[in-house]
């Protein structure tokens, strides 16, 4: 699934707007007590680490949907990296409408960011060599989407994004069967919709038992590098 | 607000309701494929290390008020 299709305007007011309410923004009761209701703020959001940022369009959606007239300039485009100490955006509008959502905007900010900058460090690890970085479906419940695409931002690729995507037999379906030869062949012969097809296999003598039937991905689980670089021989690469 | 108004039933049906739709779990296509309808498994979920673990809103909400 492409990075446009996890991603959508409807999406993200969807998701801000939920966290907006798990906030209680509108009911923010020390800014409505406090400040000057007519008061105009103009803030800096600075970066506090060297990373890639992301999540901008979060942030804006949740700025306006506090105030439509907050302004936020974007400093940065969405995936560039920034350093310690760089201006990432600039917001101006009435304070009381800043205070309700900035918790909310740099929330999203700091999750996406985070991880696009950790999936960043590890792409920048492996650059030399034939490998790419690719996520799982191991994500915070309902986060998923975001997670994926912060991983993208970062470099990294995503796997299947959920159970329907592709046919991915693993080790519990390989436990249950306890064949993974005829595993494979059956997912072969009834993949009638063209599902990509992805074997995980736990040691070399699975591989080899599979290493003849025509499936698109293989996924070495657990192996140590040396059963790794057995594994790619054996694969021809 | 206390820590047993956070967890409701109703919080924890909607959102497992939300993650399973978001993993399309009713349309686990290698499942669907691969396994037995009628097989019946017996699992357990083993620590991988020590920690806490809350195994159900009555003990997280006793450990936590």
């Amino acid at each position: 699934m492409s990075k446009s299709k996890l991603i959508t305007s409807g999406y993200i007011k969807s998701i801000v707007g939920a966290s907006l309410f798990e906030d209680q923004a509108q009911k923010d009761i020390t800014t409505d007590l406090l400040v000057n209701k007519s008061s105009i703020t103009s803030a800096k959001i600075i970066a506090n680490e060297n990373g890639i940022i992301g999540g901008l369009d979060f942030a804006d959606e949740a700025f306006k949907q506090i105030d439509k007239k907050t302004k936020l300039k974007k400093k940065f485009q969405e995936g560039s990296a920034i350093k310690k100490g760089d201006i990432i955006a600039e917001i101006k509008g009435l304070t009381g409408s800043i205070l309700k959502s900035e918790r909310t905007a740099i929330n999203f900010l700091g999750l996406i960011s985070g991880i696009a900058t950790k999936t960043h460090y590890y792409v920048n690890l492996v650059k030399e060599y034939k490998t790419k970085i690719c996520c799982t479906r191991k994500t915070l419940p309902t986060l998923r989407a975001i997670q994926k695409y912060a991983v993208t931002l970062g470099g990294g690729t995503n796997n299947r994004f959920n159970l329907f995507d592709e046919i991915f037999i693993k080790d519990n379906h390989i436990s249950a069967s306890q064949n993974i030869f005829d595993l494979v062949q059956n997912a072969l012969r009834l993949n009638r919709s063209g599902k990509v097809i992805t074997v995980e296999v736990d040691t070399l003598s699975q591989l080899e038992t599979i290493q003849s039937l025509n499936f698109n991905r293989l996924l070495l689980d657990n192996m140590k590098p040396d059963e790794i670089k057995k594994a790619l021989s054996m694969v021809g690469n | 607000m206390s820590k047993s108004k956070l967890i409701t039933s109703g919080y924890i049906k909607s959102i497992v309701g939300a993650s399973l739709f978001e993993d399309q779990a009713q349309k686990d296509i290698t499942t669907d494929l691969l396994v037995n309808k009628s097989s019946i498994t017996s699992a357990k979920i083993i620590a991988n290390e020590d920690g806490i673990i809350v195994l159900n809103k009555k003990e997280y909400i006793e450990k936590v008020a």
